[in-house]
């Protein structure tokens, strides 16, 4: 108790000290634990369900192209569950539901309804609330979540009514089941079996269609490999299938989801950031409690003159560092708590459901510890290193800023360029990757996706009332927006090449007569679709990419697309149509007028929200089935929300790194000026003008930062080139990146270091030599 | 060369007032070496850090070779300073990161001298204060003696019109204090003015003239009879 007051009063002797140390640490504890808890949030979906390690979802990759995706044949599950022994549980479900339509109570609804099989609840952990007749869920019935039942009869006590879905299909609520977690991958808003309706569920049955999820419980300790050689061995011997099959755990499938970029890099990467943002404030805390404890040397070297042990000192220092580290856990905890909804909202979960206040806190306390050893293992062997040198005299001259303070310097400094100029050069790259030319104009431009929206039952209605908008500046009905042109195919060969060389992708997109206007893609030769004047069936329009693979001159030409000979009637300008992760592929364009349902809408400049204001209630009006309106552009900056999301993090963390960094040298110039003052006064009695002392004491932190730049920089070329290379279409490297991001840190330090030593410049020399 | 008219000196802290200098008028002339004595406290340094350029009067008229200087800004009493005045203080003030040389140097530095005519300079007055020897030691290693040698080293290497030492002896036994008067008084011969604060009588025995103060006033002035100092100029 003693111990600890006069450790508080030692803290409180140095108040700014104090206050910076505690700040420091209090920034880099919660923001490595802010992201240790999105990390943890990541890492632990999907495995609530119990022997979550044992489920699989069975996966097959092609001969062809080793194209690897989770959709599998109908048939599937039920062949495995009776021919492969080794297999506990099998079940397909619907992955891609449809909207259904649903009355009930008077009501009508639509909901997504996740058709499976019973084996399903043997896999998947789902936690029954309300159930009627025992523990099974009759064929003929269907299962709603808690939230769902809420919304449909407004309470959760409706097992037993009746509900009629597709206007046509009579069910009863068998079972009511509790929400899924937000971190599940399976999280069906309602539930039936796919016998309540084989006709509405089950569209494409046998071997040959592949559109339904197979998920699979293997025993414990079971050989996986081995059963996706025998799974893969049954479908050839006896379905003529020659895929190639295997088994991909659940609980990696957040991860790593088939066609989206690595989450895990993602994830790297920005846990990286936050541990730096943490190191520099160790690092922060580690400097200035060392400086305090040198200019404690002079009162350490009485105390063993009083017979102090070594040993003592030791348990002083630890005291104090526990203390700080005690004080910055509760506005960490703070800190967190407070973010929470940030987090949840990032996330787009609930972080709270995922943890509870138990292990939220024992995370803290982790970190907390393990920063608390860190921390003061490095005190202990100053204490230790100084300890023989305590003598009254030498703590007197312990003055300059010790050789571990300048390294600490440099390295906060060079880790806070490194992220800055990473920032820089992100946010350019993908402000490049928005607003660079994408060959196509997506500035008004509107993408009406319809869903399960009638929209051959109310085209004509449509395109009349967007033909009569004098806002709306064209219009086309078309397959997809260009975000994600979507499916590929092989077809389309050129007549004269040999199989092999006509055995690559192309990528198709089916659209009327109104597309190139819509969208100012412009024709580089040949004509745009002309259905008044034209028969345009077996017409099509290529890219530049597709045409120059085709030897140029092309139009004119026909392409074989199985049986049909298509005539090549234009061809257009390259146009984005994914990220720029990759490049512009060959593509086909096809007249199309059916099964097209999509509409991309150019409005006149300034009259967006008005023309999708207006659409919204019109075709509202028309039917109340779904569908989305979304912005081009808004689309376009959604391909790129992981990579903002993280370049947004890297500014805030260079912000935090540069804060802490401040802290430390605002801190230690304390310190150092301290000792200056009468070297000061000595000086300016001695003819030196302030301009010279401010440049005296400045030079010095000018070259930390200098030095700090010359280390970073070779560091942030070689990872921002990196980086860039993940992308086809880039902006350069430029030296300006890095020039703002030294001239800032510069800048930065010396206002922080010059709010001091203008202080101790412009100081009377007369008061600093008073005293003596 | 020196001459103040009614200088007043007054501190205020948030508590109190201390009126330091109250209607001080002395003179010194050109040449002159003269002793202020007086008890502690009784505004001795803060006269000589005026006359220093230090720090400014709070009142009253300070003229230096003729030109009144009480309202000079920071910059100019700087430049002022800078090569005309050599300060000599109790504690010494050398700085403890810088060898005897560079202590010595450093006026020369502010001066913008070359560094061939800097290291000639050093040398020349190290080997007249019998320190050359200690070139390359840290004011730690050296005695008060010799520290205070240093630092009247320090105050001449720019010969400087007038030099102003604080209780040069003052932490100096019998031995080294009797050797830094003999320097001052060798310094004063060769025509540098200087005004010494002392506490000792017998230092003061050094000086043409003494001056008494007593709570910011000047009390009495005495002129020592076996020194002989003919005013050049008034
Ligand atoms: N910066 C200051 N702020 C407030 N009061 C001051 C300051 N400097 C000097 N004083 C006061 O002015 C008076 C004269 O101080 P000064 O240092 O000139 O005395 P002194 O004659 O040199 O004394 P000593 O012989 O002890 O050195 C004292 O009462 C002192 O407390
Ligand atoms: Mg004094």
């Amino acid at each position: 108790m003693r111990q600890l007051k006069q450790t508080i009063r030692g803290i409180l002797t140095n108040k700014q000290n104090a206050l910076f140390s505690l700040i420091g640490l209090s920034i880099g504890l919660s923001s490595i634990i802010v992201i240790i808890i999105w990390a943890l949030t990541h890492l632990t979906f999907d495995r609530f369900h119990q022997d979550a390690e044992q489920i699989y979802f069975i996966q097959y990759t092609d001969t062809l192209y080793n194209e690897t995706d989770f959709v599998t044949p109908f048939p599937l599950a039920k062949e495995l569950r009776e021919r492969i022994a080794g297999m506990e549980q099998t079940a397909t479900y619907t992955y891609w539901t449809d909207k259904s339509r649903i009355k009930a109570d008077g009501k009508e609804f639509f909901i997504d309804l996740t058709p499976t099989e019973e084996q399903m609840f043997a896999i998947l952990n789902v936690d029954f609330i309300g159930m009627a007749n025992g523990h099974v869920l009759k064929p003929t019935d269907i299962a709603l979540s808690q939230s769902l039942a809420q919304t449909i009869f407004g309470t959760v006590d409706c097992v037993g009514k009746t509900v009629v879905l597709q206007d046509s299909i009579v069910s009863q609520v068998g079972a009511v089941y509790a929400d899924f977690p937000d971190n599940s991958t399976f999280k069906p808003e309602a539930l039936c079996y796919y016998s309540l309706s084989a006709d509405e569920f089950v569209h494409c049955e046998g071997w040959k269609n592949w559109c339904y999820v197979t998920v699979a419980k293997v025993p414990e300790g079971a050989n996986v490999d081995e059963l996706s050689v025998q799974i893969t061995r049954l479908m050839h011997d006896e379905h003529e299938i020659n895929e190639v099959f295997s088994l991909f755990p659940l609980i990696d499938y957040h991860l790593q989801p088939i066609g989206e970029e690595a989450m895990l890099k993602h994830l790297f990467m920005v846990f990286f950031s936050g541990l730096l943002v943490l190191i520099v404030s160790c690092v922060n805390f580690i400097n200035l409690q060392t400086a305090v404890y040198y200019k404690r040397s002079r009162q350490n070297s009485i105390k063993k003159m009083l017979g102090v042990s070594p040993g003592q000192l030791i348990v002083e220092v630890l005291y104090e560092s526990g203390i700080y580290i005690l004080a910055a856990l509760f506005i960490s905890l703070f800190i967190s708590y407070s973010l929470l909804p940030v987090i949840s909202d990032g996330l787009g979960l609930n972080v709270s459901e995922v943890f509870s206040n138990g292990q939220l806190i024992a995370i803290h306390g982790l970190v907390a510890a393990l920063v608390f050893v860190l921390v003061s293992a490095y005190m202990v062997i100053v204490v230790i290193r100084t300890i023989n040198r305590t003598s009254l005299i030498a703590g007197a001259t312990e003055k300059k800023l010790h050789k571990g303070g300048q390294a600490f310097v440099v390295t906060q400094f060079a880790l806070a360029i490194f992220i800055g100029i990473a920032a820089f050069s992100m946010q350019k790259q993908l402000s490049f990757a928005i607003k660079s030319d994408k060959g196509y104009k997506s500035d008004n431009l509107m993408y009406v996706e319809t869903w399960d929206y009638p929209f051959d039952d109310n085209k004509a209605a449509i395109e009349e009332y967007l033909s009569q908008n004098s806002k709306v500046k064209a219009f086309s009905v078309c397959e997809r927006s260009f975000n994600t042109l979507g499916s590929r195919t092989t077809s389309f060969t050129n007549p004269e090449w040999s199989e092999e060389e006509n055995d690559f992708y192309k990528v198709l997109y089916r659209c009327d007569e109104n597309l190139f206007e819509t969208t100012q893609i412009h024709l580089v030769s040949g004509r745009s679709f002309n259905p008044a004047k034209y028969n345009e069936a077996d017409n099509i329009i290529i890219n530049e990419t597709y045409a120059k693979k085709l030897g140029g001159d092309v139009v004119g030409k026909t392409l074989k697309a199985g049986s049909k000979d298509c005539r090549i009637i234009g061809v257009c300008k390259d146009f984005q149509f994914e990220n720029f992760y990759t490049t512009i592929e060959p593509l086909v364009i096809q007249y199309r007028e059916e099964w097209i349902c999509n509409l991309l809408i150019k409005t006149t400049e300034g009259s967006y929200s008005q023309v999708a204001n207006g659409l919204q209630e019109f075709m509202t009006s028309r039917s109340e089935a779904p569908f989305t309106i979304a912005s081009m552009e808004g689309l376009l900056s959604e391909l790129y929300e992981e990579e903002e999301t993280q370049q947004k993090l890297l500014l805030l963390f260079s912000a935090l790194t540069i804060i802490i960094s401040c802290l430390g040298l605002f801190g230690l110039t304390a310190f150092i000026i301290e000792n200056k003052t009468k070297a000061i006064g000595i000086r300016k009695v001695n003819g030196a003008t302030v301009s010279q002392i401010l440049l005296m004491l400045n030079r010095n932190f000018a070259l930390y930062v200098i030095a700090a730049f010359v280390i970073a920089c070779p560091i942030a070329w070689y990872a921002v080139n990196k980086w860039l290379e993940n992308f086809a279409y880039k902006t350069e490297v430029s030296w300006w990146v890095f020039a703002l991001a030294g001239l800032l840190a510069l800048v930065i330090a010396l206002a922080t270091v010059s709010v001091q030593s203008w202080k101790a410049a412009s100081h009377n020399p007369v008061e600093a030599l008073r005293y003596e | 060369m020196l001459r103040t008219n009614n200088l007043q000196k007054v501190f205020r802290t948030e508590e109190v007032e201390t009126t330091a200098l109250n209607n001080v008028n002395i003179h010194v002339q050109k040449g002159e070496f003269v002793a202020i004595m007086g008890p502690s406290g009784c505004g001795k340094s803060t006269l000589l850090n005026i006359i220093g350029l230090l720090d400014n009067p709070t009142d009253g008229e300070l003229f230096f070779d003729g030109q009144e200087i009480a309202s000079f800004k920071e910059r100019q009493r700087t430049n002022l300073r800078k090569g005309n005045i050599g300060f000599v203080f109790q504690s010494f003030n050398l700085i403890d990161e810088l060898n005897v040389f560079e202590n010595i140097e450093m006026p020369l530095v502010y001066l913008k001298l070359s560094a061939k005519e800097r290291r000639e300079r050093v040398q020349k007055v190290m080997e007249r204060m019998q320190i050359a020897h200690r070139a390359k030691h840290f004011p730690q290693q050296l005695s008060g003696g010799q520290q205070q040698r240093v630092a009247i080293a320090r105050a001449v290497v720019a010969s400087p019109k007038l030099i102003l030492a604080d209780e040069p002896t003052g932490n100096l036994d019998s031995r080294n204090g009797a050797e830094v008067m003999n320097l001052l008084r060798q310094l004063n011969e060769e025509g540098t003015t200087i005004v010494m604060v002392t506490h000792s009588a017998e230092h003061a025995e050094y000086a043409h003239r003494t001056i008494n103060l007593f709570d910011g006033h000047v009390v009495t002035e005495q002129i020592h009879q076996n020194k002989s100092f003919e005013a050049v100029e008034l």
